[in-house]
């Protein structure tokens, strides 16, 4: 049609993540420090069980087409889940070794706890595609494997994708090793029958309750690919592989001492671990040193993870006072201006509004809190954890005025405890341009340390880290991501009226660095267990002697 | 012409196409952080390596004011050429051209974010082909003279940026069409620094009188003379105007003929019918 009059079309709001950029280098870290376990591949046995059906399939039915492939793809994938669930729901155990995590699992638990003795289920019924049918397992075409697992597998070289067709198949090279491994404790030819039949009931699935994810380490080939796999024993992965092993040996080191001395091993106590290489209560960690350099590299992610946090928090506030604030100033520097006359910013900075950087620098080390008291409420490690939890204060006042001291305590701390002669991210390489990307970064940080902080007042101060790493800071990653998706993830943006704040404001949140992910795979390859009596994590033998393989003993 | 089609228009869709070598884009208002990150991102890795921004004057000297506002790469990565007008140098004009081919839109929308993505704001698109097949040419051409006269217009704009804009032409030699005259029957409407309005340009295609006007906008003047005059010069049995209450900018102590009736049109760009034409 020309011409044609028409409404511009309006850009696609999404929630986003990382409003600031500043998360992005975490997670590159933890990336690099952790490859091949994602925060989406929760279970280890997925890692033998999908590159299976493809090469069990290729047997059974040589000459179905795609489309087929898929049907019964999501039957199996559903089939699976329902075995580890019957399992669990049979012994009565602990399901963390059985259907958690598995995928479609929400959609399945309650048709399978309803099926009694006799009836059956239909797999088709959930494996279905219908868009909108509520009994649909997952919406991905593939499913779980689709969904979550895919990239990984590629990249570990698994599963292969024919990406015109968007056609998957397993790898001669290290898939098909693995399926066969898989398929050597397992009954293939009544899975096939059961997802051709599309009929299960409880008798099918205690007889291929060998497929649930607690038995892997009952099948001695599949285990051990498994474990050459995660801890890259044949040294087919390189450098990836390799720091695989260590971060996974460096968890097994840690369940080691925190059982040794009676202590509970979670997230937070390995981000105070690792950020400051002593174990609670000041105990000293009996690290190998081997291991130091992984300590050290996930130190640096750890401390990133606290400027990240800080700023987070103070972009959190300032949000939140412009929401209320009208008329809305023009640009984020007026705003600012406005913002920083505030009384509770007064109270926050509490007398110390012409204090120089510098200074505040130099008398925060001399009363420094030790490294090693992580718990203590002075520390950085600490003071990140309530920053999280401001917003839970009904009194907003006082949740902004602390929010602002515990941000500016984390940056004065980094600041002390910086080390002006050292590389911020180690020695690890980034792509040129890369932190072009994500300004707000520890080469920034340390950079700005001495290049632009250092004569300032803190209120000149927090009024820097409010503007151009807050506002404006965001502003730059919304704009990129509108290039690069088309999306509008803008939580605060300019408009005739001044600047807008979109109603949800994000709350400072810190990465996930497959923390779960990593020790449940260690669990499933039967390297750990919680034990009875304490319910604390505990080396098995085989964690042991993997953790004895990769540091040498 | 058929008015609102149910398709959207995107701007930044058909500088995503490709295949023009220069654009120039006139606005009131420009929020410079969009047009450098995202506009003119998108004309650059498009292939489209002449980029020209033509902004009222009084604007960009408010944005110099700010250096969250302030161009950073104007004069290298693109030319910018501040506007001076009686009143406001107010027209919102895309072109974007090729050799033989372009696309214009001319419509409401300030280069901003909002303007290009949040608000609600209408566009007319001309697809343009210099090819075996011509269409949109003349309308192009009407563009092209109209921004040459604002520019003849500004007579301390610095020589090297006149060049620029001069050579537009060069990569579309089809804008520089002779068909293109104050009679001629193209679809393109300006008003010029100098000489008639808008409105008396608009008038001359209308009836004498007309049974209902509708108008949508967000901004009217502070005695709503604009609309006393539509008044006068079709004398309609109704004008039915609509606005969005929680934004409009509207004197609320000037009387209107009983005639006149507001309507709430919030939600116009996601139901039709209340709003008689839309």
């Amino acid at each position: 049609m020309n011409p044609s009059t028409n409404w511009l079309k309006q850009t696609r709001t999404s929630g986003g993540l990382d409003h600031l950029g500043s998360q992005a280098p975490c997670i590159n870290l933890y990336g690099r420090l952790l490859p091949g376990i994602t925060n989406v591949t929760d279970r280890g046995r997925y890692y033998s069980f999908y590159p299976w059906f493809f090469w069990a399939y290729e047997k059974q039915y040589p000459n179905l087409v795609w489309d087929e492939i898929v049907e019964r793809f999501r039957r199996a994938d559903c089939l699976f889940t329902l075995i580890a669930e019957r399992h669990a729901q049979k012994l009565g155990d602990d399901n963390y070794l059985h259907g958690i995590a598995m995928v479609g699992r929400s959609t399945l638990v309650e048709p399978l706890r309803n099926l009694t003795k006799g009836e059956s289920l239909k797999l088709s019924k959930y494996a279905t595609q219908e868009p909108g049918n509520t009994d649909r397992y997952f919406k991905n075409k593939l499913g779980g494997l689709g969904q979550y697992y895919m990239g990984t597998f590629v990249e570990l070289g698994l599963v292969d994708l024919i990406s015109k067709k968007k056609v998957v198949n397993y790898t001669l090279e290290r898939g098909e090793g693995i399926a066969s491994a898989f398929d050597s404790g397992v009954n293939r030819r009544l899975f096939f029958e059961t997802i051709d039949n599309d009929k299960v009931d409880h008798q099918v699935l205690d007889q291929l309750s060998p497929f649930c994810p607690c038995q892997l380490s009952k099948n001695p080939d599949e285990h051990k690919a498994l474990i050459d796999l995660f801890f890259d024993r044949n040294n087919l992965y390189d450098e990836r592989g390799k720091q695989r092993r260590l971060t996974l040996s460096l968890l097994l080191n840690l369940i080691n001492e925190f059982n040794k001395n009676n202590m509970d091993f979670d997230q937070f106590a390995f981000r105070g671990v690792v950020y400051t290489g002593f174990l609670p209560d000041q105990l000293e960690w009996d690290i190998h040193e081997s291991l130091i350099p992984t300590q050290k590299l996930w130190q640096t992610y750890q401390r990133n993870e606290l400027l990240s946090i800080a700023l987070q928090g103070l972009f959190w506030m300032a949000l939140n006072v412009l929401l209320k604030t009208d008329p809305k100033p023009r640009t984020s520097g007026e705003f600012v201006s406005q913002l920083i006359e505030n009384d509770f910013i007064k109270d926050a900075l509490a007398g110390n509004e012409a204090v120089v950087f510098e200074d505040a620098v130099n008398k925060i080390r001399e009363e420094l809190p030790p490294i090693d008291l992580w718990q203590d409420s002075s520390h950085e490690i600490e003071i990140a954890k309530t920053i999280k939890r401001m917003k839970n204060i009904k009194n907003k006042t006082k949740a902004y005025t602390e929010t602002i001291k515990a941000s500016l305590q984390i940056i004065l701390l980094l600041a002390a405890r910086n080390d002006q002669n050292s590389n911020a991210y180690a020695n690890l390489k980034y792509p040129d341009g890369y932190f072009d990307y994500y300004p707000i970064n520890l080469y920034s940080f340390q950079s700005n340390l001495y290049k632009i902080w250092q004569k300032m007042t803190l209120k000149e101060l927090l009024a820097w880290l409010l503007h151009k790493w807050g506002i404006e800071a965001h502003i730059k990653i919304a704009l990129r991501k509108l290039r690069h998706s088309s999306k509008n993830t803008f939580r605060v943006y300019p408009t005739e009226e001044g600047l807008k704040v979109n109603d949800s404001i994000p709350e400072p949140v810190f990465t996930t660095p497959r923390f779960q992910q990593a020790v449940q795979v260690l669990r499933d390859i039967d390297a750990i267990y919680k034990s009875d009596d304490t319910a604390r994590f505990k080396l098995k033998p085989l964690g042991k002697s993997l953790l004895d393989e990769a540091i040498g003993n | 012409m058929k008015l609102l089609e149910t398709e959207w228009i995107s701007i930044t869709d058909a500088i995503r196409k490709g295949g023009y070598e220069a654009s120039i884009i006139t606005t009131f208002n420009a929020y410079f952080p969009f047009y450098e990150e995202v506009v003119l991102r998108y004309l650059l890795s498009n292939g489209c390596r002449h980029n020209i921004l033509l902004m009222d004057k009084t604007q960009f000297n408010e944005c110099l004011s700010s250096e969250d506002l302030s161009p950073q790469n104007a004069g290298f990565d693109y030319t910018l050429a501040p506007m001076k007008a009686k009143g406001a140098f107010h027209p919102k004009v895309v072109l974007l051209v090729g050799k033989r081919k372009g696309v214009l839109f001319v419509g409401s929308h300030n280069v901003t974010l909002s303007g290009w993505g949040i608000n609600k704001e209408l566009t007319t698109s001309f697809n343009i082909s210099d090819g075996k097949e011509k269409f949109g040419i003349s309308e192009a051409a009407a563009a092209w003279q109209f921004i040459e006269n604002w520019v003849l217009y500004q007579t301390d704009l610095p020589s090297s940026i006149r060049d620029s804009i001069n050579a537009i032409p060069r990569m579309a030699p089809w804008l520089n069409s002779k068909t293109v005259d104050n009679n001629s029957n193209h679809l393109f409407f300006g008003s010029n620094p100098t000489g008639p309005s808008l409105w008396e340009q608009i008038k001359t295609d209308l009836p004498s009188r007309a049974k209902r006007i509708s108008i949508i906008g967000p901004f009217f003047d502070h005695s709503l003379d604009f609309i006393k005059t539509i008044q006068r010069d079709l004398n309609p049995d109704e004008i039915i105007i609509g606005i969005e209450p929680d934004t409009v900018h509207i004197p609320t102590d000037k009387l209107l003929e009983d005639k006149v009736k507001f309507v709430d049109a919030s939600s116009i760009t996601e139901k039709k019918g209340y709003l008689p034409g839309f």
